[in-house]
Order: structure tokens, then sequence, then C-alpha cells
């Protein structure tokens, strides 16, 4: 039985994915476009369990759950690295990233 | 009654899967002694890694033959794999010849660059042999995480988190996109394994289509085709010089594989938008990449320039979308991991020389301070420009080739104003290292092993210039073989 249609979790998945595309752009703070990147990636985290309700299958669920892991993983590393930024220069803002010009 | 009838299902071939199963325990081992040793010797970490990977490379040329699947089909070894990760661990072996000489320059002596470096060969190998979307995001993970860590491994150095933090803000979209693409072929054909998907027969392709999209959009991310190369410049710049090396031979190699293996299975629905949309960006690419190289004034960063350049050409070559395009791109790919290695190699040894800042100026009578050194450095330019006697020219002439024969004009002379407009920059390094008078200086003087890596490098260069049958006879069959699957 499906209470919830396949395009209700999709729209919901979108509207989050461009919520962290968006924040990606826009947020000056690191540690917010950090989290904006998580954002995007909770939001395919729901489009996968959208989709095994639709199908009837498993699979999108055990994607889902490496997702999480690795989303945490990558949460770590750019965590560490803004410390590391933090810790050379008091700089907390990406606007003060232009050291090479990019 | 045996224990495979008792549990039911199939045990995994582990035979197909001893090279990557080496690299993993190589990696633990070094992350072990790391833990276990306070100061660890960083001698027996190279050893170690250089051990393990040698075993692993040559179980692949004895088992060059190996072919299957195992893991349920979630992984492949074929003749592209093999080939693949043949040059992934010997450009990795090469690469640890000049990783410590230049660490205890930059005083930056860290036990986790050896366990990263092998996670990163260890994604790369599987991202070369799997058509399995989980699994390529795994890899992709994993290449990328270990990419980020090592490139913010430079001591006091802000441009080198600088460039770690934009590469991991636009990997971390990259990765999202290309999962985000992952749900919609899933949802298209209920399955990951692309094989099954591309072959899939659904009445409405829409969201066969928005997947592909998505995934190869992230992809391309990572690969730095140019409307989304922002991260690369800074990251290679950034990084320290041997892992800018690692990353723009090891690194193209693994992020190019996933894409060469998809682009034989959508040849039969979207070939016109394939070549139409692939073709306009590798023209953006590579002019692109050259024109803004002709500009910079730090070296480094203008070789970064003309890494995208040379993505710009392979993908013109993905654009023909043929047998005859892909024997050109894998020769390509093959041929550009050397010798874009083997320049910021050059940088990397340079670098520990006294007041070396990578400019142009730098540059000044090299020749004269360090004959060796030039002549490598102008063998590896050349070869990037494209003089005859060097691979360079046969890859761009093969790339040209197969744009002809898929009656690609417009993408072979635009090539043809890129190939000319990347004279303008590699040609005055040449100039400035063999014409300009200057007094000489001290400059670093390579170590042996260094020494003969980068002898070998270019020789490799100028014999693959010069026989290209010797590769070209693994890569013919391999291209026909992923047009048949």
């Amino acid at each position: 039985m499906k209470i919830v249609p396949l395009e209700a979790y999709l729209i919901l998945s979108v509207l989050l994915f461009g919520l962290g595309v968006f924040g990606m752009i826009v947020r000056r703070n690191l540690v917010a476009i950090l989290m904006s990147t998580e954002l995007a990636l909770n939001a395919v985290n729901i489009a996968f369990v959208g989709a095994d309700s639709h199908l009837g299958l498993l699979d999108g669920q055990i994607f889902a759950l490496f997702i999480i892991a690795l989303a945490a993983v990558e949460a770590a590393v750019g965590l560490g690295i803004i410390v590391a930024i933090f810790r050379l220069r008091k700089v907390e803002s990406s606007d003060e990233l232009t050291d090479m010009g990019g | 009654m045996e224990l495979k009838d008792l549990i039911q299902i199939e045990i995994p071939k582990l035979a197909l899967f001893v090279p990557e199963l080496i690299v993993l325990i190589t990696g633990f081992v070094l992350f072990s002694l790391d833990l276990i040793y306070k100061r660890l010797s960083h001698t027996l970490a190279i050893s170690v890694s250089v051990i393990g990977y040698t075993l692993a490379l040559l179980y692949l040329v004895f088992n060059f033959d190996l072919r299957g699947e195992t893991f349920y089909g979630l992984y492949v070894r074929d003749s592209f794999s093999s080939l693949l990760q043949v040059f992934m661990i010997l450009l990795t072996i090469i690469l640890l010849a000049f990783t410590l000489q230049y660490q205890r320059f930059k005083r930056s002596l860290y036990g986790e660059f050896y366990y990263l470096l092998s996670f990163s060969l260890l994604g790369g190998m599987v991202l070369a042999s799997s058509y399995n979307l989980l699994l390529i995001y795994i890899a992709l993970e994993a290449v990328s995480v270990s990419f980020y860590i090592l490139t913010a491994l430079q001591r006091g150095d802000f441009t080198s988190k600088e460039g770690a933090f934009k590469y991991l803000i636009l990997g971390g979209l990259a990765i999202a996109l290309a999962s985000y693409g992952a749900v919609f072929l899933y949802i298209y054909a209920g399955s990951f394994d692309l094989r099954h998907v591309l072959h899939f027969n659904a009445p409405d392709k829409s969201f066969l289509i928005l997947g592909l999209v998505f995934f190869l959009f992230g992809l391309a991310i990572k690969i730095g085709v140019v409307p989304f190369h922002f991260w690369l410049p800074d990251a290679y710049q950034g990084a320290p010089t041997p892992i800018t090396a690692y990353m723009s031979s090891v690194g193209k190699i693994a992020f190019f594989a996933p894409v060469l293996r998809v682009m034989p299975l959508v040849q039969e629905s979207f070939h016109n938008t394939w070549v139409l949309v692939v073709g306009t960006l590798a023209v953006i690419t590579f002019l692109y990449g050259n024109f803004v190289a002709l500009v910079q004034k730090d070296v480094k960063r203008m070789l970064a320039y003309s890494s995208i350049a040379h993505s710009g050409y392979i993908l013109a070559g993905v654009s023909v979308a043929n047998a005859i395009g892909l024997k050109a791109v894998i020769y390509f790919l093959l041929a550009y991991s050397i010798m874009g290695m083997l320049g910021f190699l050059v940088l990397a040894v340079l670098e520990r020389s006294g007041n070396w800042e990578n400019k142009l100026e730098d540059f000044d009578g090299l020749k004269h301070s360090q004959g060796f050194m030039a002549w490598v450095f102008a063998i590896a330019l050349l070869s990037l420009l494209g003089i005859p006697p060097t691979v360079g020219f046969l890859i761009k002439a093969l790339i040209f080739m197969s744009l002809a024969y898929g009656k690609l004009w417009w993408v072979g002379i635009l090539m043809i104003v890129g190939v000319g407009v990347s004279t303008g920059y590699y040609l005055r390094l040449v100039v400035l290292m063999f014409m300009k008078e200057r007094e000489r200086r001290a400059i670093a003087n390579p170590t042996g092993f260094e020494r003969a890596s980068m002898v070998l490098m270019a020789v490799s260069l100028l014999i693959l210039g010069i026989l290209p049958m010797l590769l070209w006879n693994y890569i013919s069959p391999t291209s026909e073989m992923l047009f048949r699957r």
C-alpha cells in the first residue's frame, strides 16, 4: 500500500537539493557552505528512499546508508580543513580564500 | 552436500580481485605502521608501499588475460580495467621516488600520506572496473576524500588548505550530483548496473535522460570540464607538487574511466545529442584551458590549465563516440598521464632549490645551472605541445584522425587552433630554459632514484611516440570489447 506517491518524495528532495546548492553559492561562512553540501546529499537520501517505496525494492536504502556514512566522512575531513585554515589565519569567510586569485 | 549448495549463494571469485586486495592490505599495513610507531620511518613506509604495489603489478601483468565478473556482477575484470590499473600502479610506484625529498624539504613529513595514497589508488582501480552505480559512488568518494586530505598535507601553507577546501566543496557538489543521477537511473530501471539500466527499454525515457545528465554532470566536475573547472587550478596549485602530479595522472585516469565505460552504452539512443553536447564541452574546455594558460606567470598553475586543456582533447575524442575514437582516447589518456606527471614531478624537484617560486623568471637559463632537469622538462613540454618524435604528436594526430573519421570537422579545426595557442606557453618555457643567459644558480640536484624515474618516463614518451604498436595492440581489442557490451 502506497500512501505517499513518488512525486511527493521527489519534489521534497529536489527542493532540499536546490536549497543545498543555493546555500553553497550564497553563504560565505565556511562551515555553512559545508552544511549546504550535506543538505544536498541528504536530499539524495530522501529520493532513494522514495524510489524504494515506489519500486518495492531495497537496494536504494542500502545506497542511502552508504551516502550517510560517506557524508559523515566528508564532513569530518571538511571540518578538519576548516580548522587548519582557521589555525593558520583567523579566516571564516570564503571571501578571504583568494591567495591564488581563484 | 557441499558448502556452496548449503548457503545458496555464489562464492565470489577472489582471483579476479587479487590486485585490489593487495593494495588494500598494503594500505592497512601502512595504517597500522603509522599507528604503532610514534616516529614512523619513512623509508620503511615507502619500502612497504613499493613492495605491495609491485606485487599487485606483477600479479596483474602475469594474469593479464584474466577475465570475468565477481561479487554478483558488482565487479568486472576485463582488458580495460587491467590496462588502466597497470598504468595507475606503475605511476604510483614512480611517484614514491619523489615524495620523501620534497616533503623533507617542505617539513611536511606525514605518515598519513602513504596509506591515503594506497586508498586513493584502490579507489581508482575499482573505478576502472565497475559498472555498478553503488560501487562507482563509493570508489569516487574513496579517491576524492583521499585527494582532499593529500591536498591539504603541506605544513603551514595557506594555499594548500585553500585549494583543499575549494576542492572539497566542488567535489562534494559533484558527488551529490552524481548520486542524484544514480537515483533517477534507479527509478528508471530498478537496478544499479549501468549495463542493465542503459539497455533497459521503457517507453518513457525522461528519468533515464535526467539520470544520465546528472551523473555525467557530476563526473564532469571531477574531471574539470570547463564551465565546472573552478576548483582545479587552485587545488593543483595549492597541493604539494608530487600530489598535483598524482592527481593529474592517476586521478585523471580514474575519473575518466566510468565516462569511457558509459560512452559506448548510450550511443544506441542518444548518439546525436552526445556528439553535440560533448563536442561543445570539449571545444570550450581546450580553448579556455589553452588561452588562460597563456597568461599565467606561475608555471605550476600554467601546467594545471594545460591539464584542463588536455581533458578537453580527451573529451574531443570521446565526442566521436565510436570504437575508433575510443581507441584514440584510451591511448591519449595513458600517454597524457605519463607526460602530465613528468611535468609536475620536474617542478617537484626544482622546488627544492633555494628561492624557487615556480615563476617564469626562475626558469631563465636553467640549461646552464642544471642541464639534466632542463632536458627532461623540455621533453615533457614538447610532448605536451605535440612535437613529432614524442608521443604528444601521435596522440593528438590520433584524436584528429578519429574526429575526421567521425566527420566532426568543427571540433578538429578548433582543436588545431587550440594546439596552436598552446605553442605560445610551452615554447616560451623551452626558450627561457635554453636561450636565455643567466649566471649559474644553485639548483637542487635530483637523487639517483629521481634521476632514473625521470629518464624512464622521458624515454617512454619517446618510445610510445615512435613505436605506438607496443600499446596499441592492447588498446585496440579493449575498445572494441567495450562497444560489444
